[in-house]
Formats: C-alpha cells, structure tokens, sequence
C-alpha cells in the first residue's frame, strides 16, 4: 500500500472511529473502542512512533487492554479458595481446629469488612500467592498424612513406575483443577518431572507426592477461573 | 504500514479524535526523577480529622461555645474530655505557628512542618474521598483512575528496594504501572512478618528448587501479559521470604534495639495506639533499605457524628496519629543516611499526613461534628520547606481560599489546592516536572525547597 493510501485509510478509520464512539453506549460503540483485527485503527504500529521527540525519560505504561474477544480470568476470592482446599483435601484445614489462618489473614488479603472496605481484593498478588504456598504446603502435608500418602487418589502411591506417576498426576490435576484427565497435556509431563526430580534428592515418593500437590494448589489453574 | 509520527499527530490533531478514541493511542509520558534519594512516607488519617483539634485552630476567645450561628465556627475545647484550658492552643517556636490541642509531639517538629489549610476536598463520602486523596484523582464514583501516588512514585524511582512500595492498614493502587510497584500491603505489621518469613510447615530445599523449575517452565509456556504478572508476583512471593528481612519487622523480638524503637514509637506504652508500630514498621523500611515509598494509617475512628465520641475520642486518636508521625520524623532525623552521620534519613525522606476530608467548623446538634470538604494538610522532611503554613480558612465558616502557588499566601488570583496540587508537587519535587499522571494542577513550588 503507498504512503497515500495508508493516510487515506487512517484518516477514514479515525472518523469511523469518532462516529461510533460518539454513539453512546451501545454495541456500535463498544466495537468502535474495540477496534478488530482487521480495522485501520488495530493495523497502526504504535512502536513505529518515534519517540525522539518526547525527549529522554522512561514511558509509563497506560492500562493493559484485555483481549476483546474473551473475558479475562478472575481469581478466587478468600473463602472460596480457603473452602475449595479444604473440600479438595477432605478438611483439612490451613490453621488450628479453631480458625483458619484464610480468616486470619482476611484483612491483610483484602476481603471486604463492608465498613472501611466495600471492595473485595481478587487480585492474585504476591501476598495472596505467598500465604497460598503456606496454605499449600500445611494442607499437602495434612492431607497426605490423613489418607496415608494416597491423597484419595492415587492408586499406588509408593509406586516410582512413570506410567503410574503419570496416571497418578491426570488424577491429582483432576481433582484440584477440575481438568479432563488427557494425556496430552504438558502440565502433566512437567508435573511428573517434579515428582521424579523431587524422589531423585529426597528418596521419599510421599515428599514427591506432596510437592506434587504443592505445585497444583499454588499453579494459576487452581486459583483462577 | 508506516505511518510517519508527524502525519499520525497531524491527522489526529486535525480530526481532534484522540480524546475520542478510549485512551488510544497509548499516552506516552517523559518521566525521569532527576532527584533519585527521595524516599516517600504517607500517614493516613483515616474517617476525617477534626481541623480545630489540630492542623487549623481557633481561639474560643474569639469563637465561643454556642456563638457558632454566628461565624459557622466552633472550637468548642471547653466541651472536651479532660482538656485543659491551658492546652486549648499550642504555640510553637515558628512564629504565626499555632496548633490545636492534640497535635501531640508534632509541633515540636514546627521547624519542618509545612502546613497546608484551606484546601478543598472533591467529595464528602470516605470511599470517594479517600480514594482521591490517595491518587490525587477524583475516582469515578468509588473506581479510581490513577494509581495511588505512591504507587507511581515507586514506579518513577525504580524497583532497586525489594518491597518498593510498603503499606499497611490501607488501600493502594496500580492503574497500568509494572506489578513491582504495587504496593505490598498487609494489614498490621505483624501480618507483614508472617508474610515475610517461611511458612510454620516448609518443604526442604530440594523440594522447593523443584517447585521453582516446575513454574519457571510453566512460565515459559505463556505469553499472556496477565499470566505472566501472576507468576512474577509469585517469584517475587518466594524472593521476599528468601531474603530474609523478616527480623526487621519483629517488633516483638527481645534485643536491645528493638526495645529502643518500642519505646521510642510508644509501642509498649500504647500511646501512640496502631499507628505506633506502624510507624516503627515505615522507620525499619526506609532505613534497612527494603521500601522506597511507605503508606500506613497513623490512626482511626475519627469519623466522630456523636457528641460523647467526638468529646472523648477524636482528640486522643487524633494525637496518636500525629505523635505516632513524630516518632518517625524524630527516628528518621537521628538515622545516619545509609551510615553517612552527616547526613540524616529524615532530609530524604517526604513525610505526608492526609485524611480524607476534615469535619465541620461547627457542631452538629449532637454536640460532634459531619464532613466537611474543606481541609488542611501536613509535610514534612526531604524537599519540603519547613517552618511554614500555606492558605488560610476564612474566619467566617472556615471556608478555603485561593493561593498564590509560589508564595503559598492568599491571593484572589490563585488556585484553591487540592489534592492534585499536592501530588503534582510530589512529583516535582524529585524532577518529574511534566504532568506525567494527568493531574490537570500546578505544583505548589511555595511547598517545596529550591532544587
């Protein structure tokens, strides 16, 4: 396409962008915020801008745009990841038989009071992830040691043979993320290699098993939906 | 295609379209601090501060209790819990410098402080105003529109500190700035040891290598900028554990230092109520070199309607608040900046003390005091000149007034300050002097020391 041309089709994409904005809130409008891939609008490369005239200095990002055609992920909220674990590994419970420390630290990870805070935080930030790991690891060990090591999953937990780890892991994601039990999946190899790595440095298929666990509860298939 | 820059601006600029099109193209902004050891503390005040208590006094000489239809304004000292008439004002060594009550050991810091009366808030309801106060944005509704400032301060002055942007018992904010300037923020400081230090059941370090090569290939396996915000966030979640700096915010540990910082921060004693320990937390951040910017609420329960709570509340935790900033200010200014003893952590440091709006000049017809959109504001430390007060509240209602940015005095010609005013002037003050966050405001050089 020449020079011209590109002009031309900017400028008509541009007005047709105007018009539709200004259209109020209806579908025309959204669309024409959200331009498709095909638009004039889409096809500008922003990083074909250059920058010298702006001068030296860093750029600060503006918002991310989420991708038009799905609805992004949200991350469970604190009771529904708190009661989740618990269901999934037959009660046990991050804490003391008296409080969960998901009720502890409720404040602390943004769950709303409805008086200073009407908003509850759903973002999956480093403080959510961290006390998820400590949740994950107190219930593994928990669960692990309520069903002797077979997480009420496994077939035969002692078993090092990779077919039976592997079967064992479509099991386990199955249980914890709600996934089909394909074998095709490449979580699945590399969750098997975790289980092998961590049996090769600690000769322990239960301290396998329960790192397994570990890595599903604390992967983003678990906590975002 | 390439569209040259100079016909992409002519064309949008001639179709007046840019604003038109949902925030695109992107917004570009020039940022550099040219001033790069500033360190940023914000002490929230939170429910609305009573401004005759503390920041704006008046005389009851010259307003007495039950005149108020008079002026619209009532100091009303006589109707407190406990206050002696003697204490109604305090006076400080800067001259013209008078506080209310219960501004505590603040005042003995008036040298530093600059004093801010007469801004105006842009709404009355906590959320709003809140959220406003924190972003120098008015929200939309209750949704906010920028990131909290000291999100964005973090943001421009890099991610060298592990915990670049540290806050605690308040809500912070990021609208489109790298995750690491997020602020990390717990609700007390002993939630924040927990959240620093290993879990009470861990895994060995073989187990845990493991882990970390299962998400680093987990990780190379998306290209989704949300995705991969997760799993930073969760390395970063492992790095603050790893770096074990848990110590410095275990403020029940029995050493000798810790016990100094206690007492210093009325830790034990309860004077200084939540916002002590907080403070202490703001102090160990800074001067440890794990934050760049922190944020704490210094107090709460201000939002005093009933007379009995306002007569025997508002002040006491209003002066906790206050003393809990002084003990940081005091703590800064005796901390050798990064072991250089001529130098001091406090004349690096931007301490900003905020509440989201102020109460009503006079009472209410339960003997309290409602919202009032008219407000003051406190600085002190690094880039800020000390030894002053900006704006003035008229002595009828204590309405705001018009200042002359650049000499902070009252002038009809001037700009009524706002929130905006003084998070543009934050940036200012380390170098960032285009309006890199939209604020639509003038920094108030007249709160600022010469660069």
């Amino acid at each position: 396409m020449s020079g011209a041309n590109d002009t031309r089709a900017l400028w008509l994409g541009l007005l047709a962008g105007t018009v539709l904005t200004s259209c109020g809130t209806g579908s025309s409008g959204d669309k024409a915020t959200e331009p498709g891939d095909d638009s004039p609008i889409a096809n500008i490369d922003e990083e074909s801008i250059p920058d010298a005239s702006l001068g030296d200095g860093v750029t600060v990002p503006g918002p991310a745009t989420p991708p038009s055609h799905r609805r992004q992920r949200k991350r469970m909220t604190v009771p529904q990841v708190r009661d989740s674990m618990q269901v999934i590994a037959g009660g046990v419970v991050w804490g003391d038989d008296e409080r969960s420390d998901w009720d502890r630290y409720a404040a602390t990870l943004g769950v709303a009071d409805f008086q200073t805070r009407t908003t509850t935080d759903r973002t999956p930030s480093v403080l959510f992830q961290k006390f998820l790991d400590d949740a994950a690891v107190h219930t593994c060990a928990g669960w692990s040691a309520a069903t002797s090591g077979d997480f009420d999953t496994l077939d035969d937990p002692e078993s090092t043979d990779l077919d039976a780890v592997r079967t064992g892991v479509t099991g386990l994601r199955w249980r914890i993320h709600g996934r089909s039990r394909t074998t095709s999946d490449p979580m699945i190899d590399d969750a098997t290699d975790l289980f092998a790595t961590v049996y090769r440095r600690t000769d322990s298929t239960d301290l396998a098993w329960q790192t397994v666990c570990v890595a599903l509860f604390t992967h983003p298939d678990f906590f975002m939906y | 295609m390439h569209i040259p820059r100079r016909t992409f601006l002519e064309l949008a600029a001639g179709g007046g379209l840019l604003a038109g099109l949902g925030g695109f193209p992107r917004r570009l902004r020039a940022a550099t601090p040219t001033v790069t050891d500033r360190y940023f503390v914000f002490a929230y005040f939170q429910g609305g501060w009573d401004m005759l208590l503390g920041l704006d006094p008046r005389s009851p000489d010259d307003f007495p209790t039950g005149r108020g239809a008079d002026t619209g304004i009532e100091p009303a000292y006589d109707t407190v819990d406990n206050l002696d008439p003697a204490n109604w004002l305090v006076d400080t060594d800067v001259p013209g410098m008078t506080f209310g009550p219960f501004i505590g050991d603040l005042a003995q810091h008036a040298s530093r402080l600059a004093v801010v009366r007469g801004m105006t808030m842009g709404s009355v309801a906590h959320e709003v105003a809140r959220r406003h106060a924190f972003t120098g944005v008015q929200p939309a509704g209750t949704s906010v529109r920028a990131s909290s400032v000291a999100t964005l301060l973090a943001a421009l002055l890099g991610e060298s500190e592990p915990i670049p942007n540290l806050v605690c018992g308040m809500p912070s904010f990021n609208l489109g700035h790298p995750s690491w300037a997020s602020g990390l923020g717990t609700e007390s400081v002993d939630d924040l040891y927990e959240a620093l230090s290993p879990g009470a059941t861990t895994v060995g370090e073989g187990q845990r290598a493991a882990l970390e090569a299962f998400f680093a290939n987990q990780e190379s396996r998306t290209s989704s900028p949300r995705a991969l915000d997760i799993y930073a966030n969760r390395r970063t979640a492992r790095s603050i554990v790893d770096l074990d700096i848990a110590a410095t915010f275990d403020l029940s540990a029995a050493s000798a230092e810790m016990r100094a910082l206690r007492e210093v921060f009325g830790v034990d004693s309860g004077t200084t109520g939540e916002g002590g320990p907080r403070a202490l937390m703001a102090a160990q951040a800074l001067t440890h070199g794990v934050s760049r910017c922190v944020s704490f609420e210094a107090t709460g329960d201000l939002d005093t309607h009933a007379g009995a709570q306002w007569q025997s509340d508002h002040g006491p935790n209003l002066r906790a608040g206050f003393d809990s900033v002084a003990a940081l200010a005091t703590q800064l200014a005796a901390t050798p900046f990064f072991g250089d003893a001529g130098d001091n952590w406090l004349d690096h440091t931007t301490i900003v003390c905020l509440s989201e709006f102020a109460r009503e000049a006079a009472l209410n017809s339960n003997g309290g005091r409602d919202h009032n959109l008219v407000n003051a504001m406190v600085l002190l430390g690094g880039g800020i000149r000390g030894g002053q007060i900006i704006g003035r509240t008229t002595d009828l209602g204590m309405q705001a007034q018009p200042v002359d940015l650049s000499t902070g005095t009252v002038a009809a010609s001037g700009e009524v300050l706002t929130n905006e005013h003084i998070a543009r002037s934050l940036l200012h003050s380390i170098g960032v002097e285009d309006d890199v966050a939209d604020y639509r405001a003038d920094p108030v050089l007249s709160l600022l020391e010469s660069r």
